[in-house]
């Protein structure tokens, strides 16, 4: 069985005295390697390609977006060992000023678990919030 | 027991101070083997690790700094300047003058730094130190530096021999002059020099005194001697300095230089010290072995001339031993991937020779292979 292991609650600041164990943890995790730049972190070849910031396609790649993103989210999770296969979907949102949000929704099934874990983020390009907790 | 400071001296890596802290966690119950390398706890571990990693090599770098014998490189310069008063000269860039002819009717006008030469023996670049305009036709000459400080760069008679850009048609190097660029200092080098300073605080200081001032370039005006020995039998106040470049003899003109800059700075009244360059003794050296994978033998040749310019003078009469060229060599060998089942100086039969004031040059080296 694979251990999906735990750690200190963090979203979009740490809790500490609050755990994240199982999915809750992953879920945490898969988050993180979407809204981490590349390079951020070091100390390890791993941590060196670790994360994509998903703020950055964000009017990056104009109409193309929605076809492209899929792609480059599926090979960033799947660099996580607990996952075993990913689907995701990117569509856009026109807001009243103009601007495009995307939203993203990706579906992840871990090793060793039959059960389906979403993930819906709404991404502007300054910020990306995870809609489903 | 005798203390050595690198037993005083203990560094902690960065990978270590982070295992360090996993185990600890561990060991306290917490499952750090679960943690991949996004969880939090796991970051902020890696972050204090690498900070703490750093700060140690920076305070063991330190730490040593303080020993003469322990510091290194940059350290070990700062140290010679302020404790000892030793500058370190910086490697220099090799520079030629370049003779040009246009046998074209273009006209070129460059600045500083605009030409790239390059000689076709080393791949080394030059440029331009001077502004020139060329009308052809003509012939006129160029000062050059090179790009690269040391003696990498150094050439001889006519060996920068090609325009590399911009392209100048009907432009062509007829003669280039000898370059030479040297290196910077070795470690050794430094301490030896800091070394022979404190022997000029001494009542029997002047011998140490007189191969400071040799080495010393800021003194002598000349860079080419970078070995030095003064002979302590002295009779009557007479002193004999034998001093050698790093390929040997000393030049004339470097013996006078450094016999001036001792007079001036090092000599106490009532003796009489007396410049003259090393006797250079040539080797024939013929290493056989058995094996595969081996460098070319001008390389081995390259490095075994390079370890002998550094024999420094012996205090008297003495040999060499052969072992030292086996040692330099094979390192040589091994370091490159060579396979070796037998490696043996085969010539000279015997150990080299040195009477005071001698040093060895390599002469021919022949790298043989045998069954």
């Amino acid at each position: 069985m694979t251990d999906f292991g735990a750690d200190t609650w963090c979203l979009d600041s740490l809790q500490p005295g609050r755990y994240a164990r199982g999915r809750a943890a992953v879920r945490q995790s898969l988050y993180h390697r979407l809204t981490t730049p590349r390079g951020t972190l070091s100390g390890s070849e791993e941590a060196l390609s670790y994360g994509i910031d998903l703020a950055e396609y964000v009017g990056a790649v104009g109409d193309g977006v929605a076809e492209i993103l899929p792609g480059i989210i599926r090979g960033e999770l799947k660099k996580d060992d607990r996952v075993d296969s990913v689907s995701a979907s990117v569509s856009k949102v026109q807001n009243t000023d103009g601007t495009v949000d995307l939203v993203v929704s990706v579906d992840v099934l871990l090793v060793d678990d039959p059960a389906p874990l979403n993930l819906t983020l709404s991404v502007s390009s300054v910020d990306v919030s995870l809609l489903s907790r | 027991m005798a203390i050595d400071v690198d037993t005083l001296i203990t560094e902690t890596t960065e990978d270590e101070f982070l295992q360090q802290g996993l185990d600890a966690l561990q060991a306290a119950g917490v499952s750090t083997t679960s943690w991949r390398v996004d969880d939090p706890t796991r970051v902020s571990f890696v972050f204090l690790a690498q900070v703490l990693g750093a700060r140690e090599q920076m305070q063991t770098d330190f730490i040593r700094s303080g020993f003469l014998s322990k510091a290194e490189g940059d350290w070990l310069k700062v140290l010679a300047l302020e404790l000892y008063g030793v500058e370190v000269p910086e490697p220099t860039h090799a520079t030629s003058t370049l003779s040009l002819t246009n046998a074209g009717g273009g006209y070129y006008n460059m600045a500083i730094g605009d030409v790239l030469f390059s000689s076709s023996t080393s791949g080394k670049t030059y440029r331009n130190t001077t502004a020139f305009s060329f009308a052809g036709p003509g012939s006129l000459t160029v000062e050059v530096e090179a790009d690269e400080a040391g003696s990498d760069s150094s050439a001889g008679v006519n060996d920068i021999d090609t325009i590399v850009s911009p392209p100048m048609l009907g432009v062509s190097i007829t003669a280039s002059t000898v370059a030479v660029g040297q290196d910077s200092q070795s470690d050794a080098w430094i301490r030896q020099q800091c070394e022979a300073t404190l022997g000029a605080l001494s009542p029997n200081g002047p011998p140490d005194a007189y191969e400071y001032v040799a080495r010393n370039s800021t003194l002598t005006g000349t860079d080419e001697v970078t070995r030095a020995y003064s002979d302590p039998d002295a009779v009557d106040g007479a002193t004999t300095v034998y001093v050698a470049s790093a390929s040997g003899a000393a030049s004339g003109a470097a013996v006078t230089a450094v016999q001036d800059a001792i007079m001036l700075w090092a000599k106490p009244i009532g003796f009489t010290p007396t410049v003259v360059s090393a006797t250079e003794v040539p080797i024939d050296l013929e290493i056989e072995y058995i094996g595969t994978n081996m460098p070319d033998e001008a390389e081995v040749e390259a490095v075994l001339a390079a370890a002998i310019g550094a024999l420094d003078f012996l205090s008297d009469d003495g040999t060499v031993p052969l072992a030292f060229f086996e040692s330099v060599a094979f390192q040589y060998c091994i370091a490159q991937g060579a396979l070796l089942q037998h490696f043996a100086v085969a010539s000279p039969a015997n150990d080299p020779s040195l009477a005071k004031g001698e040093l060895l040059t390599l002469n021919s080296f022949t790298l043989s292979a045998i069954t």
